[in-house]
């Protein structure tokens, strides 16, 4: 156990549930086992040796708070005695009021901030920030109550201590704080130029910031020097063209030639001038002698057209005369041809009037028979009609029908019946009358005969002379019989009344007749219907039709009579016919003559026409001459022939001299035209305007281009520009410097970064080697893969299964074995190192427990495990020291 | 008589690869050579100084660069300084020799901006023929009508003019390209040419004099930082021309393959024996190759890019010694552990991929070196 860390003995005062003093005792190496039960307060003993050994007794943040005793103030009080390399020492500290901590060992003793500073000094600790606890490989090897699943997780100062372990454990150095070294110094430098996110920063950021500034200011400057340039190019064309404005010789010969211009001008104008004079002087001439002509023309042709008239006015006279010959010759003939148009119409008129009589005659024969046919018509209807009215009336007559005959005969059976039921029930009296005896057997008052007498009803018989005998039928329903009889007797009497008749014979009779007149009655009626059916009228409205028709006829009849008296012999028809050919030969005598009238009626006109024409034609021809003669004779009056010639000689004199001095003007006509010389003017004058305006606008715009250059040119843009293409250059350099210097850190970091993790996998396997052992004798053939924070992040066994995938059981078992392994790679470097299990391996199987049993046992050899359980059954095959938690009495607890 | 051949001022001229520190001193030594000009040609009993053209570097000065030059001149009076627009200072309608007109310029500080004679003294024994550019690029000689242009029987002809006397390839065409024979041609006493940076001799009356204070790594001829004395004894003596330093800073290229601490002492020295009085005078445009080891880089860092690097006006360096690192660099991270491992794999990562990758790898491991020197990575 050399190097190892042995805890002797504990009290604890003041500490949540253990108010007064109590001390865990049988404490030594090897494995100790604190069986309790639940609410016992084990868990309060390990926080109590984690507080003394990891909190400083100054604090009172929450972690020393949480040690004071349960429902009120305290000051908590820890004492521990543990060896240490061979080495005593105790360690007390009491918490919160009059905090102090004192740590004995050996020749030492330190109070206070001392004791602490060794305390961490023998642990391998480093002081823990705000009160938490001392940071080192103890916290994570102290499993308190429901951690033990859970891996170790390492403060950076336990990593620390671990990784000096593991690389103690090689034969040369990992240099792994020296790679973090160089590491974060790389870091730094790099974090100096780029930003977590690789954009440049500080002065790599400035250096292409400013070369973008200057890049900037270098387009504007370019612009400036183009814009200068510009105007330097835009002055030198100035320039120039101002020289050719401003040339002396050039505005003098622009004035020269407007001058001259001006000349010509002038001279045209006095040329046309005298050209229009002389051509207006020798268009009158002609004028004059046109004129002159003109006269002497008319007058040749008034004469000469007074000649014409009168040869025409001869001419027309015998034409005259001829038309006058061959209208009268018309005028006769039409004369004729009218006469025979008029006998011709006489013909027809008496044609016509023997045509109409005969068609008179025709009719009238016509008329005639038809009146006729009519009269019989009328008779035949007034006769049938007086048939029906009789028929009717007889029909009238008969009272008896067939219905009232059917009553009758019902009645007579009704008291046939009657009689009948009496006679059955009558007496009878057989009557044989001795001779002599008639008349004096009376009954009722009546004379019997022989024979039989039916008695019906009482009856008296008298024998005359005897007496009278009263016969009383003893018939039953005597009275109702003779009841029966009366009604069928005045039955037959009512019905025989209503039919008029007598007796029933009558009516039989009566009923014969009737039937016969009723046939009367009917054919008569369907006589009168065949007449009417044709006039669909009554009979009256009928006769009324058929005697006023008979009556027009005769109308009709006598008007013909009256046109046709002479009456002529002969068959109508024929004489119908021969007039009509009469007629329609003296129309066409008619037409003939009417025709002939017609057609010579041309001739005629023409005639007259030609007569009037040749009549107005003569006229005119007369008024013509006397107005040429008269015309002839006014124009003699004011000038005579003589006088006239003499005019037209001396205006062919006036029009050639005219022409002549035309002429000689046209031969002085200078070149050109005043437009194209008052052109020449315009464009002289305003080329010399123009320049005027032209030079004002150039000096205007020179002054103005000037002012720019001159602004500009003090700017010294050139020598700018250089200064800041220099400065682009300088932060280019700068840029590409960065960029370099980044490259570099980069590559640095990366290198040392990848040889670091090369490193700590090397490293990593001697923990991997201190768990081994124990992990095959838990698992067989099961690996555990280490990462570099010393957990284990899986098991590989057939295949590899991640930690967080194990069964709690598993995982438990590989925790407690991590720490197992830690601790052991601890010890083995000489740092205190010692095991404690809270409630841990409850999760185990008995097979893995009996293992891990085996795994403890074998390691509490060269470590102290402590483990504090509730289950304390679980433990017993392990062979531990039990402790015990007794109360300290009486002794002085504290150092103070 | 006598005078002093100077051009290519280049005042106003920006350095890019010069940080903030440097470019105002190189600037302002520009214009510390006029002075020395001046005095030089007083100094030296000169008559007068011409200057052949590019007294600006830019086209479009500010107003400062622009009147700085002139205060200078302004110093000395008693000497007059006929200058003549460059292609880089051409006379540009409404441009910068306008603008400096109308600044009002001394009498003694004469613009020659027209193609034509002008007198060199009172006496008229001395003609000045200036050439100066009308354009950036002109196209056909600028000097040609020297040849038609008359001065007085028996007086010294003076050509000052500004271009190049050789085509530089057919990436260069021809601008501004000068008769190599125009002083003979034209009858010239002396030609005083500018736009070379170098001071050369193109014959014996034909002379370009350089820049007076050094703008280049790569200036050619006598190296730059000269002014020329022309002594003239008459229209057809042969002018006397004496080379006179008047620049400050010495720019100069050095090339180093370092393999070893050795090379980088003896470039150290190489460098720091350029102005062993004054290596404040000196810049440094170095390109280096080779590989060193761990511990060589860092004396490489130490000596001469901090070390040297502060020593000079200027140190540009091109190129990098590669990483050869050695086991026993590698032991320098102790026996193992996982900065030993990184240091590994670095130094792998350095001898393989590309360029830019293995650059970046041994930069890395050089880093991870000094880490774990200082005590970051605890090495033993």
């Amino acid at each position: 156990m050399s190097g190892g860390m042995i805890l002797r003995g504990l009290e604890v005062e003041q500490v949540r549930r253990f108010g007064d003093a109590v001390r865990l005792t049988g404490l030594g190496p090897g494995i100790n086992l604190l069986g309790a039960p639940n609410e016992f307060g084990k868990s309060t003993l390990l926080a109590a040796l984690r507080a003394v050994f990891l909190l400083a007794h100054g604090s009172k943040a929450g972690p020393v708070a949480a040690l004071q005793p349960y429902g009120g103030r305290g000051a908590p009080r820890i004492a521990v005695d543990f060896t240490l390399d061979g080495c005593d020492w105790r360690l007390e500290k009491r918490f919160m009021q009059r905090a102090f901590a004192r740590l004995e060992g050996g020749s030492e003793r330190l109070d206070g901030d001392a004791a602490e500073a060794r305390l961490h000094d023998l642990l391998g600790v480093e002081a823990g920030r705000r009160g938490t606890e001392a940071m080192g490989l103890l916290n994570a090897l102290w499993v308190t109550q429901g951690h033990s699943l859970v891996q170790p997780d390492f403060s950076d100062p336990a990593r620390a201590t671990i990784r000096s372990c593991l690389e103690a454990d090689l034969d040369a150095m990992t240099g792994g704080d020296a790679a973090g070294r160089v590491l974060s110094r790389v870091d730094a430098d790099l974090a100096v130029l780029v930003d977590k996110r690789d954009n440049p920063r500080g002065r790599f950021r400035a250096a292409k910031e400013g070369e973008q500034e200057a890049a900037a200011e270098l387009a504007r400057l370019d612009g400036r020097r183009q814009a200068l340039e510009d105007d330097l190019s835009a002055m030198a064309d100035l320039r120039r063209r101002l020289a050719h404005e401003d040339d002396a010789d050039r505005r003098e010969k622009e004035r020269a030639d407007l001058a001259e211009a001006g000349r010509v001008r002038d001279r045209l104008r006095d040329y046309d001038a005298r050209y229009r004079t002389a051509r207006a002087v020798r268009d009158h001439a002609a004028a004059q002698l046109v004129a002159v002509r003109q006269d002497l023309a008319a007058r040749a042709a008034w004469e000469s057209d007074l000649a014409i008239g009168v040869a025409r006015i001869a001419e027309l006279d015998a034409a005259l005369g001829a038309a006058q010959a061959a209208q009268d010759a018309a005028a006769a003939a039409h004369a004729g041809r009218l006469e025979a148009v008029q006998v011709a119409d006489a013909a027809r008129r008496a044609a016509r009037e023997a045509l109409d009589r005969a068609a008179g005659r025709v009719e009238r024969a016509r008329l005639t028979h038809e009146r006729r046919e009519a009269a019989a018509a009328l008779d035949r209807l007034e006769q049938a009609a007086q048939a029906v009215t009789r028929a009717r009336a007889e029909l009238d007559a008969c009272a008896i029908d067939d219905a009232r005959m059917g009553t009758i005969r019902k009645a007579e059976r009704a008291l046939d019946a009657a009689r009948a039921a009496g006679r059955a029930q009558a007496t009878t009296l057989d009557v044989a009358l001795a001779d002599g005896a008639r008349g004096r057997l009376m009954l009722d008052g009546q004379a019997l005969e022989d024979g039989r007498i039916v008695v019906t009803d009482n009856a008296v018989l008298r024998i005359e002379g005897i007496g009278t005998i009263t016969i009383a039928p003893a018939s039953h329903g005597r009275d109702a019989l003779r009841a029966e009889l009366v009604r069928a007797e005045e039955g037959l009497r009512r019905a025989l009344e209503a039919a008029g008749c007598v007796d029933v014979a009558g009516a039989e009779a009566a009923l014969a007749v009737r039937r016969r007149t009723e046939l009367v009655f009917q054919a008569a009626q369907t006589v009168l219907g065949g007449l009417l059916a044709a006039a669909g009228q009554v009979p009256a409205t009928a006769t009324e039709a058929a005697r006023q028709r008979l009556a027009d006829l005769d109308v009709r009849i006598a008007r013909i009579g009256e046109a046709e008296a002479d009456g002529a012999a002969g068959d109508p028809l024929e004489l119908l016919d021969a007039a009509r050919e009469a007629m329609q030969v003296a129309e066409d005598a008619y037409e003939a003559a009417h025709r002939a009238l017609l057609a010579p009626d041309g001739t005629m006109r023409r005639a007259a026409d030609e007569l009037a024409r040749l009549r107005a034609e003569a006229q005119v021809a007369r008024d013509g001459v006397a107005q040429l003669a008269r015309d002839l004779e006014a124009a003699r009056a004011v000038e005579a022939d003589d006088a006239l010639s003499a005019r037209l000689a001396a205006s062919l004199d006036a029009a050639g001299m005219a022409e002549q001095a035309l002429l000689r003007i046209e031969e002085t006509r200078p070149d050109g035209t005043e437009a194209l010389a008052d052109a020449a003017i315009l464009r002289l004058e305003r080329t010399i305007q123009d320049g005027h305006a032209r030079l004002a606008a150039l000096r205007q715009e020179m002054a103005a281009r000037e002012a720019r250059i001159r602004a500009a040119e003090g700017d010294g843009l050139d020598e700018r520009i250089a200064a800041q293409e220099r400065l682009r250059a300088a932060h280019a350099a700068e840029d590409a410097a960065c960029e370099r210097e980044v490259a570099i850190l980069k590559c640095l970091r990366d290198a040392v970064a990848a040889a670091e993790r090369a490193a700590t996998e090397r490293y990593l396997a001697p923990l991997a080697r201190a768990v081994q052992p124990a992990l095959s004798a838990l698992f067989p053939r099961a690996v555990a893969t280490v990462e570099p924070d010393f957990s284990i992040s899986a098991l590989s066994r057939r295949i590899d299964e991640p930690f967080a995938t194990l069964s709690d059981g598993t995982r438990e078992q590989i925790a407690v074995l991590a720490r197992l392994g830690l601790a052991d790679l601890m010890r083995a470097r000489g740092r205190p190192a010692m095991l404690v299990l809270d409630d841990a391996l409850t999760y185990a199987d008995s097979g893995r427990l009996d293992r891990m049993f085996d795994i403890l046992t074998e390691a509490s050899g060269r470590m102290q495990i402590l483990i504090l359980t509730c289950r304390t059954e679980l433990f017993t095959g392990l062979g531990a020291r039990r402790l015990a938690v007794e109360p300290v009495g009486g002794q002085d607890r504290s150092a103070g | 008589m006598r005078l002093l051949h100077t051009s290519d001022w280049q005042i106003g001229k920006v350095f890019r690869f010069a940080d903030d520190d440097i470019l105002p001193v190189l600037q302002q030594e520009r214009l510390e050579a006029i002075g020395r000009i001046g005095r030089l040609a007083r100094a030296q009993g000169a008559d007068c100084v011409v200057v052949a053209g590019d007294i600006y570097d830019h086209l479009r000065p500010s107003e400062r660069t622009l009147r700085q030059p002139v205060e200078r001149m302004r110093q000395f009076p008693d000497l007059r300084w006929h200058l003549i627009p460059g292609n880089h200072d051409f006379n540009e309608r409404d441009g910068l020799w306008d603008r400096l007109v109308r600044t009002g310029l001394p009498d003694h500080i004469v613009p020659h901006l027209a193609h034509a004679p002008v007198p060199l003294d009172e006496g008229g024994t001395a003609w000045l023929l200036p050439a100066g550019l009308g354009h950036r690029h002109v196209i056909g000689d600028p000097t040609a009508w020297m040849e038609g242009a008359a001065t007085p029987e028996g007086a010294i002809r003076v050509g000052l003019a500004h271009g190049s006397v050789r085509s530089f390839g057919e990436d260069a065409p021809g601008h501004n390209l000068l008769a190599i024979d125009r002083a003979r041609q034209a009858g010239l006493s002396y030609l005083a040419l500018g736009d070379w940076h170098g001071a050369v001799k193109i014959d014996a009356r034909t002379w370009y004099s350089g820049t007076p204070e050094v703008d280049g790594f790569d200036v050619g001829g006598a190296g730059g930082g000269q002014a020329l004395l022309v002594t003239l004894d008459g229209p057809r003596a042969e002018p006397v021309v004496e080379l006179h330093v008047v620049g400050r800073f010495r720019w100069e290229r050095a090339q180093a393959v370092l393999t070893c601490a050795d090379d980088i002492a003896a470039l150290e020295g190489r460098l720091r024996a350029l102005d062993p009085d004054d290596p404040s005078r000196v810049l440094v445009w170095l390109a280096v190759s080779g590989a060193l080891g761990l511990p060589d880089l860092e004396g490489w860092q130490a000596r001469i890019v901090d070390g040297l690097g502060s020593a000079l006006r200027l140190l540009r360096i091109d190129g990098a010694p590669g990483l050869a690192a050695s086991s026993d660099d590698l032991e320098a991270f102790g026996p193992g552990g996982a900065v030993r491992a990184a240091a590994e794999t670095l130094a792998r990562q350095a001898g393989e991929g590309d360029d830019a990758a293995r650059a970046i790898a041994a930069a890395a491991l050089q880093r991870l070196y000094l880490l774990a020197r200082d005590g970051a990575g605890g090495v033993a």
